[in-house]
């Protein structure tokens, strides 16, 4: 179980995380946020990178920001933005990485670098210098040395973005398999991956935590109060302005808005099965709201 | 672990063509300088031996000063890299010990620089026994001065670099300041050394010069041509001291390097792939513009609008 309590950290005036708590248990966990929400700052803060201004992170009763050498040894990291040797082999770098995770036995490390390169597809290629590989290759080299060690604590940054629809399924699939006593925690803008992976999730945005319990409740309570509609682009303006737009999809370059009302809105509007999307936008949407009036 | 780093970090650089660039590049010029007047190193050779230990330790004294040079690409950089890179992130959340990350690379460092003295020197060398140069001019093939050289001009002049080096990489963490310190302190020295030539200053003259050439060169000033085909200075004196005070001072800054050295992340270093990104974080922290998240997505099949997204709060 990793505990978070009262997280804060600014960067001069910019405040990124704001008394975050959260309570992640073994298993996926999603971290929803838009871009600047704060995600990575709070990841690199568990991932022992960076120190915050205040509060604690507890993982099976390690203090994390005091014990910081006790965490790395059971932590995996993929950073959302990270380089490689160009020059090196993936085996060379990883088995590199290998010997500073703890591997000090050859034999030992040969075989769990073996694994973890036929694990994610990139034996075949062990050989080949890093600088040639693919983004979606690399990304499956970080998430190879990220299981260096069989971490108890998994993070990962941003994982998908960037990737082909297929090399993004195959890196889901990855981590669907990494483990039920593992905590995950996979911080992303992409809601679908949240939808395909995680039966636990929390919404960040601005440094503040929005929500943070099972995409399952959250998207049963919007049950019956998002609708939806295709209109014209002549009149999204109108709509924008009456009601509380969750999100505007283009059908055959019409707008198609789903609206968050208790009620039917207006003739013309069916009631659709909310799912993991409406449920980010309502929040992202109250959170604005609520920070307008503040403001005002 | 200090024996991984070490390692990867040597094959790294072996591997590497930059030093065996420069490594060719210093033994040509110092075999030209041996072996013709076409190439002058120092104040040239005049009337010694071509292969005489005065000339020799003049050699090495300004091959190792060009050594701090040699020395970014070789120490500072590597201490860099991973910033350079973007591959800190990966080596700081792993259990390693920052004293060995640093140590180990920095001797790695250090021994590749200290290699590429080695074949300067045996560019000398190859040059003193070339069959074209007048027998009268050289003297007898002797290890000696090389030996010295190597003792008290190169590898103390190698750890003073590498120390100011690594403490100017580990506390800008850039490359190009690492780079203009180098110039700095090159300009500082040449000030130093032209305040200090009149006669009566000449024993600060020695001591201030970290590379002790100053000091060395005085040994031997008053030298015959016969004293300079064959001796080597006393390691005593100013000499002895020169050596001696820039060494701790060497030793000084490693210390301070270890201890200024922080491997956490710095704060809102980007690297230059990452600029443009930052614009568009930070303007999605400003209140109300915030982008539709999918609308970065290459492979989203829906095409959100992302001005629509949040009606009528993207008005503003």
């Amino acid at each position: 179980m990793l505990t978070i309590r009262n997280l804060s950290k600014s960067y001069g005036s910019v405040a990124a995380l704001r008394n975050v708590n959260l309570q992640i248990p073994a298993g996926m966990f999603g971290l929803l946020g838009p871009n600047g929400a704060g995600k990575s700052s709070l990841m690199r803060t568990i991932a022992t990178l960076q120190d915050p201004d205040a509060g604690t992170i507890t993982f099976d009763g390690i203090d994390v920001l005091a014990n910081k050498m006790a965490i790395r040894r059971t932590l995996g990291y993929l950073p959302q933005d990270f380089g490689v040797y160009p020059k090196v082999s993936a085996l060379g770098l990883l088995d590199h990485l290998a010997v500073l995770k703890g591997y000090l036995n050859r034999g030992e490390r040969a075989d769990v670098v073996e694994a973890l390169l036929r694990q994610v597809n990139l034996w075949e290629v062990r050989k080949r210098k890093l600088g040639t590989f693919s983004g979606g290759m690399r990304q499956r080299f970080g998430i190879a040395q990220a299981l260096l060690g069989t971490p108890r604590l998994v993070i990962v940054d941003e994982p998908t973005a960037g990737l082909d629809p297929e090399e993004r399924n195959r890196f889901l699939n990855l981590l669907a398999d990494i483990g039920e006593q593992v905590v995950v925690i996979l911080s992303t803008h992409i809601v679908e991956d949240v939808t395909d992976l995680c039966p636990r999730m929390a919404i960040i945005c601005r440094g503040e935590v929005l929500m943070s319990g099972e995409p399952r409740e959250a998207i049963a309570a919007m049950r019956d109060r998002v609708w939806s509609k295709l209109v014209s682009k002549a009149t999204l303006p109108d709509y924008q302005s009456r009601y509380t737009v969750l999100s505007t999809r283009l059908i055959a370059g019409e707008p198609l808005i789903h609206v968050y009302s208790e009620t039917r809105p207006e003739d013309g509007f069916a009631a659709v099965d909310p799912d993991l999307e409406d449920v980010y936008f309502q929040r992202l949407r109250q959170h604005g709201a609520t920070q307008l009036n503040l403001a005002a | 672990m200090f024996r991984e780093f070490f390692r990867f970090e040597l094959s790294y650089q072996l591997r590497s063509p930059l030093p065996w660039v420069i490594a060719a590049v210093f033994a040509l010029l110092a075999f030209g300088a041996t072996t013709s007047d076409i190439i002058m190193i120092g104040e040239g050779i005049g009337n010694t031996n071509r292969n005489a230990p005065y000339v020799i330790l003049t050699f090495l004294d300004v091959f190792s000063t060009l050594g701090l040079f040699v020395a970014v690409a070789l120490i500072a950089q590597p201490l860099l890299r991973d910033f350079e890179l973007g591959t800190e992130e990966l080596f700081f959340s792993k259990p390693l010990n920052k004293a060995t990350y640093l140590w180990g690379r920095f001797a790695a460092g250090s021994l590749m620089t200290l290699i590429v003295m080695i074949v300067t020197a045996l560019g000398m060398m190859l040059g003193g026994l070339m069959p074209w140069i007048d027998p009268q001019r050289l003297g007898p093939f002797s290890l000696a001065p090389f030996l010295w050289g190597f003792g008290v001009v190169v590898v103390p002049n190698l750890l003073f670099s590498g120390a100011l080096l690594s403490l100017l990489a580990v506390t800008t963490r850039r490359l190009l300041l690492v780079f203009i310190g180098v110039v700095a302190f090159l300009t500082l020295w040449a000030i130093a050394g032209s305040l200090t030539q009149d006669i009566q200053y000449h024993t600060i003259a020695a001591l201030i010069d970290p590379l002790g050439g100053e000091a060395i060169s005085q040994a031997m000033r008053y030298w015959s041509v016969a004293e300079r085909n064959t001796q080597l200075p006393e390691l005593s004196g100013l000499v002895l001291l020169n050596r001696l005070m820039w060494t701790s001072v060497a030793v000084v800054m490693l210390v301070a390097t270890q201890l200024l050295f922080k491997p956490q992340r710095q704060r809102s270093k980007k690297h230059w792939w990452q600029r443009s990104r930052k614009s568009e974080e930070s303007s999605e922290v400003a209140p109300v513009a915030r982008t539709r998240p999918a609308a970065k997505q290459a492979f989203a099949p829906r095409a959100f609008d992302a001005k629509t997204a949040l009606g009528p709060m993207a008005l503003t």
